[in-house]
């Protein structure tokens, strides 16, 4: 592996493991592969496959050999990977947020809800960045324990002022175009995957989380026996779309057709259930000319606009309308449910 | 100006802007390229699949997405794959890609260059199924199955023509589901084709006339929904050069021009100038092949371009020539080398690919060509394309071709012209079916040989017998002589036993002739009287119940009913006694030291000389199976006897002092041996295991040298071979293991008993297995065993059995029987004509071992002697199982020499020459001499 990428990968290797100590042994691939000697390559794709899926999907275009020229391009992918990594944990924190407000866990301040409501129609890098910071300073405040507690602590003022960082100089090359030279793009690539290193250092943690697909939840129950759930999961962690299929048999069933990210795929106890925010459309049936203009792909929210909830995809380049899901209706209830929930 | 269409050649990523009408099949094979690893783009020929993943499919895909590998399968696909993963990988390979498992490090390593999915697109599929053979085909189908049920970020897509997928079914055994994921190209309907016309004149500038592309596809596919895309390709650039005024490629044009010019218009007239379209690309080919200089060479050499199946086929210059060659045409390199160029520039041949190999362009235009093949050239093209397979599978795995492939290849032999790898393979085939028959003949002549001299054996055997019938009327006539004069009988037979040493009759006769010699009346003056004396039996004053012979042979000593130990100086023929107190388990004696050590059943022993007197005490622990081995004195050095106490063995020196513990055992200790060096010290326990020792200078202590596990039971003894390299172990698991001193075993262990795996245990009636209890039934085959022990020429092993009973006021008892085990490597054990055969007996094809109480090897190992004590009997059974000599008698020894047998009956040790050597030697030693005229007599009727 070039040098580029290089220190970025070992310093968050590092801290994974510090999270994730098996990863150690994962590196060690094939049983009947008897490797003399560790490849040092190996490791980015470590962080690929322990990242979730649309953080990991971003790693590994930025790590890929189309993008290891100092240039616009690598620019632009390293954006995107901060922005995919920071609408990710925003999602998990508003998840929890609107879990923790219904069950009257938690009552936020009406500044906050009024700016919630004004911002979480139309994304944006700020709004990511306020929603990180607001958000994890409450909850702090008021003693309230994270689903992943690793936030707590990691999520200090450090952290803030390094999110803060991203959006003016987003601003300032993304949407301006400015022209740089190629010296300054040079530059300014060394700089940002400094600065995305350490912040994909402080999310780390995440390591430990799986993020999961409910595919479908089959109910096994034989006469005087206690019912069971199987649960057909795909596991979002890969280096790429193929995910890997996995059954559960539980007594307890986790919510359909949902994306979770759960403590701990051994049993569906603890999870943190993040849709409509994102989505799976891999288990759509197509089976309607409506349908053919769906996507098969892990979606992000990204807009709520005239009643239509819209999503950007992380494989799929190109715009999607989901309109035709079945299951579209529903999202867009959960969104109003979720807007009003949290902003009262 | 360059075209906006693509004549014959397929759309790459670069012709995104130009392709048109596809979208819903881009779309399809986007979605279903994500759904499994494997996806089959399989459709007619003509319908542009190709170009939909090249171009269409590609262009989905962001650059960081999609790390593409056309493989096609060239000359072997899986060399093709090779080569294709290692042009794309930036770090070099470093595995020889030659078992899957290579493949998927090789991908794997591909993936970390790049952190890409990797995309194989196997383009033209269907040349594995026309060009290759099924050991291609196997290896292939291995390595896709490794890679796609890998978690490697890799995925397949097979491009084929549909014709040829009934293929698939070959990998559909290995890959299930292979079929599952497909998506079928069609043809491009009329409303999509309209696009396809348009979209490009769109994108250079070209004005279509109102109706001009409905007109164009009526009169390509009159009557018909859909277009074939090649023609339409071929058709469109054919407008386009005649609307430029650029020389057609059809008249050997070259694409040229920098920019569209704005005002090009496609007209219907421009149209109707053209004329007949049915044929497009064969009037094509016609006009051109019928310009070059030499059309007959050109044909040929596009005719080389063609697999026999009628579809392209790949070639370097040089194969061509060889395929001309075959075809009949002998064309000198520069000129093939200058049609393939013309060929090039006139758009039939594609240029050369990496692998340098050109290829016609389109699949339809080597459907047009083979058209023009003769039968002759077919037949010739199908043989050739036999014999190159042929040679795949000589490389491969070294198979000639056989006696009928070179029946039909003779037929051809005049007109067939091949390269010189086919035909070196040819000839070498020949010459090696040649060789064989040479082989066969000189088998069929040495088999009639060998028939020969079997027959002559027969008959010599049949000669053989008549003679032995003779030996056994002389043998007859010599027992006849034996009744009325021993002696007589006795010279005779020793007499025949020099003309025929080996007769194990005629020493069983010897035997017992020099018996009723010992026992008949004689004078006191006659000679036969001091021998009768020399061999008189000793007499001791009560009977004897346990008797041993001392390690070098020199002493028969035991215990006699009367409470008082005997100790039989062989050498000075002299019998000394001492009394004991207490109940004595066993004795042994040590030549060295002149020292006896007794057991006794109160844990305690004692250390004597040989009239009695004591020298030192010690402790042991017994047990109630076999206490042969608690004890053992040093051969050499200073120490004098290793005693077995618990779970230690404990050292004596001459002062009767513990100088050290032997201690690692975890449970009890039931055995100890010296090696005969007396550097090693071997114990076994209850533990299971046995420990190897040897004395550790640098701690000034006996260390644990070795382990030895393996048993499953608790371990009853240990014993040195005489060279003391080997341990010989005995366990209740029912084994008898031989080990070196490293505690690796030697040889296959013996197991102790009949079928004893399965019938060792035995079921109580109440249904539960109980090891402890004998069942009847069984009892021949229910043994343990306690004690094993070579013989002195170590072709043998004796071992010692036990199993449990009950008396009847149902006290427990242990019964002891000793077996006869020979070394497997003289397989005498295990065959039928076991020269022991008697003490093992035959039972449904199986050889059981036959038990006896006690049992003796004579030194040379052709001898043993046998004891049953419940009869009082000893038997000498010769290796052949004759039965030489029936005495009464409970234990017998053998000499150090092997001369004499020692037998014990109740209280008398006598002794008797079983060496035919050694009765020589007496009669000598006592001047005994017969009559020799029957000796005479015999030798004149033999």
């Amino acid at each position: 592996m070039s040098a580029t990428n290089e220190l970025l990968i070992q310093k968050v290797f590092q801290e994974m493991l510090k999270y994730k100590p098996s990863m150690q042994k994962m590196l060690i691939l094939d049983e009947d592969e008897e490797e003399e000697e560790l490849d040092p390559r190996l490791l980015g794709d470590m962080i690929i496959r322990n990242f979730p899926w649309p953080i990991g999907v971003e790693l590994r275009r930025l790590f890929s050999a189309s993008m290891r020229q100092l240039d616009r391009m690598r620019l632009d992918q390293i954006f995107k990977t901060i922005e995919r990594s920071m609408q990710f944990i925003s999602f998990v924190m508003i998840c929890q947020l609107w879990r923790d407000v219904k069950e009257k866990k938690l009552e936020m301040p009406d500044g906050f809800k009024k700016e919630f409501a004004d911002r979480i129609t139309v994304l944006s890098m700020g709004t990511f960045t306020w929603l990180i910071r607001a958000v994890g300073n409450y909850v702090q405040e008021k003693g309230i324990q994270w689903f992943m507690p690793e936030m707590n602590e990691n999520f200090d003022k450090k952290f803030y002022a390094a999110l803060d960082f991203w959006v003016p100089e987003r601003n300032e090359i993304g949407h301006y175009q400015i022209n740089l030279t190629n010296e300054e793009i040079e530059k300014r690539c060394v700089e940002y995957e400094e600065k995305l290193s350490f912040i994909l250092e402080k999310l780390s943690f995440i390591a430990k989380y799986k993020l999961v697909s409910i595919r479908e939840i089959k109910v096994i129950h034989p006469k005087n026996q206690e019912a069971k759930f199987n649960h057909y999961i795909d596991l979002l962690s890969s280096s790429d779309s193929g995910f890997k299929a996995q059954e559960l048999e539980e007594t307890k069933y986790a919510e359909s057709s949902s994306v979770l990210l759960m403590k701990s795929i051994k049993s569906i106890g603890e999870y943190l259930n993040l849709s409509p925010l994102v989505i799976d459309t891999n288990s759509e049936i197509i089976d309607d000319k409506e349908k053919f203009d769906i996507k098969k792909d892990i979606f992000l929210y990204t807009k709520f606009r005239g009643d239509h909830i819209m999503y950007v995809g992380t494989e799929v380049t190109e715009k999607c309308d989901l309109r035709s899901l079945t299951n579209y209706n529903l999202l867009v209830e959960q969104f109003k449910d979720m807007v009003a929930t949290i902003s009262g | 100006m360059k075209s906006p269409f693509k004549f014959l050649d397929s759309y790459t990523k670069d012709d995104r802007d130009i392709f048109f009408g596809r979208d819903r099949e881009i779309e399809e094979l986007y979605q279903k390229v994500f759904e499994s690893k494997i996806l089959l783009v399989y459709g007619v020929s003509g319908t542009g699949k190709s170009s939909l993943i090249h171009c269409g499919l590609a262009n989905k895909f962001q650059e960081t997405d999609w790390l593409p590998l056309v493989v096609r399968r060239g000359g072997n696909i899986i060399e093709s794959m090779v080569a294709a993963v290692g042009s794309a990988s930036l770090t070099k390979q470093q595995n020889k890609f030659v078992s899957p498992s290579d493949f998927k490090k090789g991908v794997r390593s591909l993936y970390l260059d790049h952190y890409k999915p990797v995309f194989f697109i196997f383009d033209q599929f269907e040349e594995l199924f026309i060009f290759g053979d099924r050991e291609e085909r196997k290896s292939f189908i291995n390595i896709v199955k490794s890679l796609t049920e890998s978690e490697l970020q890799c995925r397949m897509i097979f491009v084929m023509r549909e014709e040829y997928m009934a293929g698939i079914t070959e990998f559909e055994k290995y890959i299930p589901t292979i079929f599952s994921n497909r998506v079928r190209i069609e043809k491009m309907s009329h409303t999509n084709a309209l696009e396809a016309i348009k979209g490009p004149c769109d994108k250079f500038n070209i004005t279509l006339e109102e109706g001009f592309a409905v007109s164009l596809l009526e009169k390509l596919s009159p009557g018909e929904t859909d277009v074939e895309l090649t023609y339409l390709q071929v058709f469109l650039d054919k407008i386009f050069r005649l609307s430029t005024g650029f020389s057609s490629p059809l008249q050997g044009g070259k694409e040229g021009g920098a920019s569209p010019t704005p005002t090009l218009t496609f007209t219907l007239s421009l149209l109707s100038k053209i004329g007949d379209v049915s044929d497009l690309l064969g009037s094509f080919l016609e006009e051109q092949i019928s310009l070059l200089d030499d059309p007959d060479s050109g044909l040929v050499l596009l005719k080389s371009f063609v697999s026999v199946k009628g579809t392209k086929q790949p070639m370097k210059p040089e194969e061509a020539r060889e395929y001309m060659l075959t075809l009949g045409k002998d064309i000198s390199k520069n000129i093939i080398t200058e049609l393939i160029q013309t060929f090039v520039n006139l758009r039939i041949l594609s240029d050369k690919d990496q692998n340098g190999r050109y290829e016609l362009r389109h699949d339809s235009l080597a459907a047009k060509i083979f058209e023009k093949f003769t039968l002759a050239e077919k037949e010739l093209l199908e043989v050739r394309k036999f014999v190159e397979n042929a040679y795949y599978t000589f490389e491969n795995r070294g198979l000639l071709l056989k006696k009928d492939d070179l029946d039909y290849l003779a037929a051809y032999e005049n007109r067939l012209i091949l390269p010189k790898n086919l035909q070196d393979l040819i000839n070498t085939s020949r010459q090696r079916l040649s060789h064989q028959k040479r082989i066969l003949t000189r088998i069929t002549r040495i088999s009639l040989i060998v028939f020969i001299l079997i027959v002559a054996s027969v008959i010599r055997y049949y000669l053989a017998n008549q003679s032995t019938s003779r030996e056994e009327n002389l043998i007859g006539m010599i027992n006849l002589q034996s009744e009325s004069n021993p002696y007589q009988s006795l010279n005779s037979t020793l007499s025949l036993l020099e003309k025929y040493p080996t007769s194990t009759v005629l020493k069983k006769m010897a035997l017992d002739n020099f018996s009723k010699l010992l026992k008949a009346e004689v004078d006191t003056t006659d000679q036969a009287y001091l021998l009768q004396k020399e061999l008189k039996q000793k007499i001791l004053p009560s009977a004897i119940v346990l008797a041993e012979i001392s390690k070098e042979g020199h002493f028969i000593f035991g215990c006699m009913e009367n409470q008082h130990i005997f100790i039989y100086d062989l050498k000075a023929d002299q019998i000394n006694y001492f009394e004991i107190d207490g109940e004595l388990l066993n004795a042994e004696l040590s030549e060295k030291d002149t020292l006896i050590a007794l057991i006794y059943n109160d844990n305690t022993g004692r250390v004597c000389d040989l009239t009695g007197n004591v020298q030192y005490e010690f402790t042991t622990t017994p047990n109630n199976v076999m206490n042969e081995r608690l004890v053992c004195f040093f051969p050499t050095g200073e120490y004098q006897l290793a005693a077995v106490d618990e779970n230690r063995v404990n050292i004596y020196n001459d002062e009767g002092e513990i100088v050290y513990v032997l201690k690692n055992h975890t449970d009890k200790i039931n055995s100890v041996d010296i090696s005969p060096d007396g550097n090693f010290i071997t114990t076994a326990s209850d533990d299971k295991n046995c420990l190897i020792w040897n004395f550790n200078k640098e701690i000034n202590q006996y260390s644990v040298f070795n382990k030895i596990t393996g048993h499953n039971d608790t371990v009853w003894s240990c014993e040195f071979n005489r060279t003391g390299k080997y341990i010989i172990t005995a366990s209740a698991d029912s084994t008898i293991r031989i080990w070196d001193l490293y505690g690796k075993e030697r040889d296959a262990e013996f197991s102790f008993g009949y079928n004893y795996q399965e019938t060792r245990r035995y079921k109580t009636k109440y249904g539960e297995y109980d090891d402890d209890v004998e069942n009847p039934d069984l009892a021949p085959y229910y043994r343990k065993v306690c004690n094993a022990t070579f013989s002195k020429d170590e072709m043998s092993v004796v071992a010692t059995g036990y199993s449990y009973s009950h008396d009847p006021e149902g006290n427990k008892q242990v019964n002891l029987n000793q077996v006869l085990y020979f070394d497997r490597n003289s397989k005498l054990y295990h065959n039928l004509y076991s020269p022991f055969r008697d003490i093992a007996e035959i039972d449904d094809g199986k050889i059981i071992p036959v038990y006896y109480d006690h049992m003796v090897i004579s030194p040379d190992g052709d001898i043993v002697s046998v004891s049953e004590s419940e009869i009082n009997r000893t038997v000498l059974l010769s290796s052949d199982g004759l039965q030489l000599f029936t005495q009464e008698g409970n234990f017998s020894f053998f000499s150090n020499n092997g001369s004499y047998l020692y037998n014990i009956n109740l209280n008398s040790i006598s002794k008797f020459p079983v060496r035919i050597s050694e009765i020589k030697n007496l009669l000598v030693k006592f001047d005994i001499t017969g009559s020799t005229e029957a000796d005479k007599g015999l030798k004149m009727v033999i």
